[in-house]
């Protein structure tokens, strides 16, 4: 499993596609054809990360403010989802932030 | 080429270098050839015959005009997979005894020019290559699934392997018999609205006289659950209707995908999908019936 600390960055894999329907994304993992649903937290944090990425730092911040979450649980929830999509290949660890 | 028996053609067919052989629809394409297809042997292979139907017969999302040169270098050719990329309006297409380029000529027309191998084996595969190369251009894509026509519309099943996609086919009394494993969708011809639905080739066909034409309107799109208690549909949209839909799409060449993920999003917006849940030994066709919109059941 890929150590994810807070100041890692995460973008989208180049070898995705992903669609947002009712607030939610279906992710393809395209090389693999794996597909999967991400819940609303998720998503968020998919769609911040982008192409550029974002500091998991930086996601803590955005999730903690725009959920109305206290930032230790927004952290743990960006930590748990990162793990869970590096494993899958659809996010990877970027250089640094350009967002 | 010369069609197999079955597809309206010219009892003798004349000779020579262009020869104008009758028209045929495959996949959603109408196609017409220009090529000396007796001297060649560009019979049409059975499993393709059976996905064939006459022009007029259907409706076609496109036209395709392909003269044909045999070129003997390919009859050794056998690699089976499909290779075409599209540069502006031309594309080459490769696959096994075909090379051949494909221009767009005007809204849904295409011009092609192909070197075959020798035999019928090449004239099925030139078929269905220009088709996929063709209906991707025009919004189409390829589908695992099953199907059956309930009232002149297909009903498609799809699901991952053993999900029980043919068994449910069987489930369907007063049904005909429509696919069993491989369909190509693409949105309706001339604007229409909808989707229709084209059987594509099957190493082992389960079809016969009394099944459904090669080629149908989509009336609704299921995904096969099997259960033990009672048959029932469950109608799903936004992402679980898109997930359901991309996982039994047969991937291409992975430049694809934007593109696939833009017609998936069409195809769900235009027809319902739903979850079915199947028993052995229970019909279905009441239960498609009440959920079909404008079922006449």
């Amino acid at each position: 499993v890929t150590r994810v600390e807070p100041d890692s960055v995460l973008r989208q894999a180049e070898r995705t596609a992903s669609r947002v329907l009712d607030g939610r994304a279906v992710v393809v993992v395209i090389d693999r054809q794996h597909l999967h649903t991400l819940n609303r937290v998720g998503t968020r944090i998919w769609e911040l990360c982008g192409e550029n990425g974002r500091s998991v730092g930086e996601l803590a911040d955005a999730l903690a403010r725009e959920f109305e979450v206290d930032r230790a649980t927004a952290l743990a929830d960006v930590l748990r989802f990162a793990e869970e999509l590096l494993e899958v290949r659809a996010l990877e660890l970027g250089k640094g932030a350009g967002a | 080429l010369r069609a197999e028996p079955g597809i309206s053609v010219p009892e003798e067919l004349p000779r020579g270098v262009d020869l104008a052989a009758p028209g045929l629809v495959f996949g959603g394409v109408s196609f017409e050839f220009l090529g000396d297809a007796r001297r060649h042997d560009w019979s049409i292979p059975p499993n393709v015959l059976e996905c064939v139907e006459s022009p007029g017969a259907t409706p076609s999302v496109a036209h395709v005009l392909c003269s044909l040169h045999h070129d003997a270098s390919l009859d050794a050719d056998a690699d089976p997979h499909v290779c075409w990329q599209w540069c502006e309006g031309g594309a080459t297409v490769r696959t096994s005894g075909v090379r051949c380029t494909l221009r767009n000529v005007g809204a849904g027309r295409y011009a092609a020019s192909a070197r075959l191998a020798r035999g019928p084996e090449a004239a099925g595969a030139i078929v269905r290559a220009l088709s996929h190369t063709i209906l991707h251009r025009e919004g189409g894509f390829a589908l695992h699934a099953s199907g059956v026509e309930l009232d002149g519309r297909a009903v498609l099943f799809i699901g991952p392997g053993g999900a029980g996609k043919s068994t449910a086919t069987l489930h369907v009394p007063g049904a005909r018999f429509f696919a069993d494993d491989q369909v190509v969708l693409y949105p309706a011809p001339e604007g229409r609205g909808g989707f229709w639905v084209s059987l594509m080739p099957a190493r082992v066909s389960r079809r016969d006289g009394a099944s459904a034409s090669a080629t149908l309107p989509v009336a609704g799109i299921l995904r096969v659950d099997r259960g033990t208690a009672r048959v029932g549909i469950r109608t799903v949209e936004g992402p679980e209707a898109f997930f359901l839909v991309r996982e039994s799409v047969r991937h291409g060449s992975p430049g694809e995908e934007e593109a696939v993920l833009d017609r998936v999003a069409h195809l769900i917006h235009e027809v319902p999908v739903g979850v079915v849940t199947t028993v052995l030994g229970e019909a279905l066709t009441a239960t498609l019936s009440g959920w079909l919109p404008g079922s006449r059941r």
